[in-house]
Parts: C-alpha cells; sequence; structure tokens
C-alpha cells in the first residue's frame, strides 16, 4: 500500500486534496492578527478567499490531508480502510514548503490541515503539529491555521495543536449517536462533544496562562464542525437543534453543513445520485438566522414540521406562518421586529435605525440601504402605508392558505412570482 | 540586489533621498491622507489640492475614509462632488446614512462602497510571481486607482519580501521593501520568471482543479463570485500546462 516514494509532489497534491476537498469549511475569517517585523503573513478579520472552484465554492486556504491513510471505516468517506485507492502522506517539511510558497504567491490565505488516523490519533497528530511548527518557526509563518483534532487525540496532542493553530475543528459529521453507529461505527458522539469541552478549556487556560515570551496563536478563532447532510435519515430539526446546543454551550464558531456526496457503495448508505444541495442551502439560511436574527429552533419549524421547506427560504415561510406580526412599520419597529422582515437583513436594519433618527425615511430610501424590496415590500408600512400597489389586507387573508408551504408549489405560482420566489 | 535596481532604478536612487521617502511612506502607512491624496490626485492643480486637503483634515477619520475610497475611484467630477459634499452639515458617518436621499451623498456613499469591495477583491486575487532575483511581481488593471490601499495591505502582509506591484492601466508602479513603499518607474523590461516560478504556478493550478467537487460543480456560481473580468488575471483559470517526471522541467522537481 505504501507507495510514497514513486509519488511526486505533483501527484500527493492531487492525492491529498481529493481526500479534503468534501470537508466544506473553508473559512479564514474571526481573526484579527496584524502583521510582525520579520514575520510573513496576517490574518484579516472578515477572511479573504483567493479565488472560487468549479463547484462555486470559495478557496480561502490549501485544503489538504497529511495522509489519507486511514485505519477507520466511515462508510461516507472517501478515504475509509476498505477503499482501494492509492494511499501517500506529505512530510511535515513537504507541505510546510508548499504552503509557504503558495503564501508568497498570494494564492492562500493560509493551510487547512486535515488527517486520515494512520496508526493512532496522536502519531498523526504529531505529525501535523510538525507541519505547522515548521511553518511557523522555520518559516516565519503568520498567516491562518486550521487544524483538526482527530477523534481520540491525547490532551497533550490538543494541547500542542492550539498553540500553533487559529482554529481548530473535529468533526461530529452525523447528528446522532444512531446514525454514526450505523456510518462511522469507531466514532463516538459523546467522546467528540467531550472533547470539544476540553478544547474550551484548553484554550482559555492557555491564554490565561499566556506570557509574552513567545507566540501563542491560541486557536482564537474557536471552534468549528461538520455536518453531513442527507447520509442518514435525520431530519433538519435535529440537526439544527444540535447546532443551537453546539453555538450556545459549546461556543463554536461555525456548523458547516457538507450534502452528502455519494462516493461509496455499501448497502447502509442511501441511493441518492445527486448531493442534497437545496436542503443544504436552507439548513445555512437557517443557521443564519440562529446566530445573526435571534430566531430559535423551534420558530423555524411549525408545530409537526421536521423539515425545512425547499421551496421557501425559512425566513419567508416563518413570516408566512405568522402574517399577524406583520406589517411592520419602519419608522419605529426595533431592531428585533426589522430583522424579521424577509428582505431585510442584520447590516440593512441597523443602517434604517440610523437613518430614521436623523432624517424622513421614504420607500425609496431603503433599497439604497440595502433592503430587498421585491421581498420587503408584503411586509412593512412607512407612517401607517404599504409599499405602492401592494394590498396587505389581501396577504392577511392568505393566511391558511400559506400555512403549508407545499401548497404554495402546488397552487401559488401567482403568488410565488409576486414573492420572487423563482428557482 | 544591485543588479536588480539598475534594472528597475527607482525614482529615489540616492540614500538620502529614499530615506526622505520612507518618512513619507511611514505616515502613508498610519493613513495620514495628505500623502494618499496628494498621490491619488498627481493631475490636479496644487491650489486645488491642497484646499481639499485642508478641508478634509477637519473631517473626521471615519468619513475621511469614505471620502478617500471615493476619490480612488473612476467618477470624472469628484473633487467638485467633494468639494459640494464637505458644504453640507455632515460630520460623522452616520451623518451620511441620514443624508442618502442628497445624490451627492448616495453617489459618494455608493462609490466608496463599490472602492472598497474591489479593494477587497484585489487584496485576495493578486497574484504575486517570482522573478529573477528574488522579487516577488504582481500585475493587475482597475477601473479604480486602488495601488495605495493595496500596498499598504501587501507592504504588511509580506513584510519579509520585496515585492513590486505594478498598475499596467495607470503605468503605475510601487516597490516595496521591509513594509516601505517607493514609487517607482520601470525603465527596462521586467525581469524574467525564476526557476521555481513555473513548478509552483503548475502545483496551484492543479491543486485548484482538484479541489472542485465535480458532482457539485456550479459554473454560474463560479463567474457571479469571480466575474470573467477578474478571471483573465489568475493563472489556474488559463490552460494547464501539467509538468510530470518526464517533461523538460521535471529537474525542478527536486526542489522538494
Amino acid at each position: 500500500m505504501l507507495i510514497k516514494s514513486a509519488l511526486d509532489s505533483f501527484q500527493k497534491l492531487s492525492i491529498l486534496t481529493q481526500g479534503a476537498r468534501y470537508d466544506v469549511s473553508c473559512a479564514s475569517s474571526g481573526v484579527d492578527r496584524k502583521f510582525k517585523k520579520g514575520k510573513i503573513g496576517n490574518t484579516n478579520l472578515p477572511g479573504l478567499c483567493h479565488s472560487w472552484s468549479s463547484d462555486g465554492r470559495c478557496i480561502s486556504l490549501l485544503k489538504t490531508l497529511q495522509t489519507n491513510m486511514c485505519k477507520n471505516d466511515c462508510a461516507y468517506c472517501i478515504n475509509r480502510c476498505k477503499n482501494d485507492i492509492p494511499r501517500t502522506t506529505f512530510t511535515p517539511e513537504e507541505l510546510a514548503r508548499l504552503t509557504y510558497e503558495f503564501y508568497r504567491r498570494n494564492y492562500i490565505e493560509g493551510l487547512f490541515l486535515s488527517s486520515g488516523i494512520m496508526s493512532n490519533s496522536d502519531r498523526t497528530m504529531e505529525m501535523m503539529i510538525s507541519t505547522a511548527k515548521i511553518l511557523r518557526e522555520r518559516y516565519k509563518f503568520y498567516g491562518y491555521i486550521h487544524m483538526k483534532i482527530l477523534p481520540g487525540a491525547s490532551d497533550n496532542a490538543i494541547e500542542e495543536a492550539i498553540k500553533v493553530a487559529d482554529r481548530v475543528s473535529i468533526n461530529l459529521e452525523l447528528p446522532t449517536q444512531k446514525s454514526l453507529k450505523k456510518l462511522a461505527p469507531q466514532k463516538d458522539l459523546n467522546n467528540m462533544i467531550s472533547t470539544m469541552v476540553k478544547i474550551n478549556s484548553i484554550r482559555e487556560r492557555l491564554i490565561k496562562d499566556f506570557q509574552e515570551k513567545e507566540d501563542l496563536f491560541g486557536a482564537k478563532g474557536g471552534q468549528s464542525t461538520q455536518i453531513i447532510i442527507g447520509a442518514t435519515p435525520d431530519t433538519d430539526r435535529q440537526i439544527l437543534t444540535l447546532a443551537e446546543y453546539l453555538y450556545s454551550e459549546l461556543k463554536l464558531r461555525r456548523v458547516y453543513y457538507s450534502a452528502y456526496v455519494p462516493l461509496n457503495q455499501d448497502e447502509c448508505l442511501p441511493p441518492i445520485v445527486n448531493p442534497p444541495l437545496v436542503r443544504e442551502h436552507r439548513l445555512y439560511q437557517a443557521d443564519w438566522l440562529l446566530r445573526y436574527y435571534g430566531f430559535k429552533v423551534d420558530e423555524l419549524f411549525s408545530g409537526n414540521e421536521y423539515n425545512l421547506s425547499e421551496q421557501l427560504d425559512p425566513k419567508l415561510s416563518w413570516a408566512l406562518r405568522n402574517i399577524g406580526f406583520f406589517p411592520v412599520e419602519i419608522t419605529k419597529a426595533s431592531l428585533w421586529e426589522m430583522l424579521r422582515v424577509p428582505g431585510i437583513g442584520p447590516l440593512s436594519a441597523r443602517r434604517i435605525i440610523k437613518t430614521r433618527r436623523n432624517s424622513y425615511i421614504d420607500f425609496e430610501d431603503l433599497k439604497k440601504l440595502g433592503v430587498v424590496m421585491k421581498r420587503a415590500k408584503y411586509f412593512i408600512t412607512i407612517r401607517g402605508k404599504p409599499y405602492r400597489g401592494v394590498d396587505l389586507g389581501k396577504l392577511k387573508n392568505l393566511e391558511t392558505y400559506f400555512w403549508d408551504p407545499r401548497s404554495l408549489e402546488n397552487e401559488g405560482d401567482l403568488f410565488k412570482n409576486s414573492l420572487g420566489l423563482q428557482q | 540586489m544591485k543588479e536588480i535596481y539598475s534594472k528597475i532604478p527607482l525614482d529615489y536612487n540616492s540614500k538620502r533621498k529614499s530615506l526622505e521617502e520612507r518618512k513619507q511612506v511611514y505616515s502613508t502607512e498610519s493613513q495620514n491622507l495628505d500623502i494618499t491624496l496628494e498621490d491619488s490626485q498627481r493631475d490636479r492643480t496644487k491650489a486645488k489640492d491642497y484646499g481639499l486637503t485642508r478641508l478634509l483634515n477637519q473631517v473626521p477619520k471615519n468619513l475621511r475614509e469614505v471620502i478617500y475610497y471615493f476619490l480612488l475611484s473612476d467618477v470624472s467630477n469628484k473633487e467638485s462632488v467633494v468639494e459640494e459634499f464637505l458644504k453640507l452639515d455632515i460630520d460623522n458617518e452616520t451623518k451620511i446614512l441620514a443624508n442618502i436621499r442628497n445624490p451627492f451623498v448616495f453617489e459618494i456613499f455608493d462609490k466608496a462602497r463599490k472602492v472598497r469591495r474591489q479593494i477587497h477583491k484585489w487584496k485576495g486575487i493578486l497574484r504575486f510571481k517570482e522573478i529573477e532575483g528574488g522579487y516577488l511581481y504582481a500585475s493587475f488593471t482597475s477601473e479604480f486607482d486602488v495601488i495605495v490601499p493595496l500596498s499598504k495591505h501587501f507592504a504588511e502582509r509580506f513584510n519579509t519580501e520585496r515585492l513590486l506591484i505594478h498598475d499596467l492601466k495607470r503605468g503605475k508602479a510601487v516597490y516595496i521593501e521591509s513594509g516601505a513603499i517607493y514609487n517607482i518607474d520601470f525603465i527596462g523590461a521586467i525581469p524574467q520568471e525564476s526557476d521555481g516560478e513555473k513548478v509552483f504556478c503548475e502545483m496551484w493550478k492543479l491543486y485548484f482543479n482538484t479541489i472542485g467537487i465535480k458532482e457539485r460543480e456550479n459554473r454560474e456560481l463560479q463567474d457571479k463570485c469571480l466575474p470573467k473580468k477578474f478571471q483573465e488575471w489568475l493563472c489556474e483559470f488559463g490552460s494547464s500546462e501539467r509538468i510530470t517526471k518526464n517533461s523538460p522541467n521535471s529537474e525542478q522537481l527536486e526542489l522538494f
């Protein structure tokens, strides 16, 4: 199996990128580190995208594996030990050099380093940490590093990783113990959750005890995780409830949702051909509502629903279910109320508040402030008056009609178009 | 080092002058508007320039940033728009929003936003090539005059490198060393790419072509995120010449 010596760097890069590309996280945001004389690199708080790949995803980091050799047998994963694929390993020197050379040409914002588990987690983590240390020490690299914490890593390995990384993550992959048991028998939900708790406490201790002697990166960008969507019968409600818990209790920065791409033949996998991209998109929209709009998971689903509507975005679904909440009066509404209006986001809502404090405001100004009027116009009034041509009374009577979003798909083309929802 | 200087003489070739320039550069770094403004407004008459500078010095920093970005834009009568703008009772950023109905104000707000976005874009997609002598060279064109803010970003990020950034549309270029930024003119040809350059560029193309998931292919989204006018600047969007063990460049693989 080990054909390392026969492979050149090109082949390694190709194999190890193929093994890493299903990990969707590519954020380089969340850490604002100024430059330092004599070091190469800094980090940019909002993140920077350096390119966009053929699937439309932003490329920000060099996302690759240390090795694609893996002792685990997770049914959904391309690197599962059962698969007969070429296996290889980057030496720490090789990968550090590659990252440095890519970085100084401004191809990337930094390194995203994941890995299969070669013989045991700690030995593999050791190699990953060594890569990061070579970058930090020999190449004086001051840019972004995202490191995976492998399940089963020791406290010591976790601590070493946190010292050199800007963000660490451990992927849950599946949202329930039952699903994990079925598809990834070597993973355990409770163990991974307790590792997340451990990561938090190690981070806090390191940052507290920090002495200005050397550089401590301290995973200041926090933790993230990923959940695969559609490989198991788990519902959106289960997934989002877990996400809400991770955000509120474990202070995760991001939960990523990755539409299941069928890579392997296995009877325990669902027989789908195309990844559920719309579902993934709706989950991201819901995730944003949880993090930036003050929504709770229970609000996103009507009583007996367990999955988000694919036809309507979750915010519009909520608005149609709660049509009695509208119209929102733009000259008086609180930030919280405005954030409930489809077409108004956190930025435009804050701008409206700043604007109306000092000035007369009218519908034509809203567009300039960033409001998507083709949505918002059905849900707002200004000084008691609706947008021209909109009959709010009509919408109110449609409450029961809109209640089940699926009815819209069958009968509501008229409204669908008027709401600008053509997909 | 010496060799390159003769190839690419700086405007300021005596050591004393370059120290003077260094002083100016440091004030550019601290976002002193006088310097950057003068730099971006080369063609204007001096009297008018100083008048505007004096006026601008009276407005608070966050507002000055908005005006600064606006002045980098491609609006033809931007000086008079700014002068008109400065007559209004606007002394902070919040008041811009309150005056959004005023076309002068909206134009400034809107253009400044576009310029800022484009600077952000170029920070991500400006590509450096290693040329002979170990310099990193990048060229670009943009409808906005963004070379100063870009230089500032790269002077910090790559402060261990020697950089050349070249705005082909305006014929402007800067040389950056140890975080200091110099205006330069290219006299001779730009040196050739270094030996290692091709290898890393090809590796980057390989990475780029591998990271996309074919089951998720979405060229429309790709073009939306990165419009075609930007794509032509990126080597990964061009054709790919795979270097293999048997190709003429194979000795370069020894780099590893």
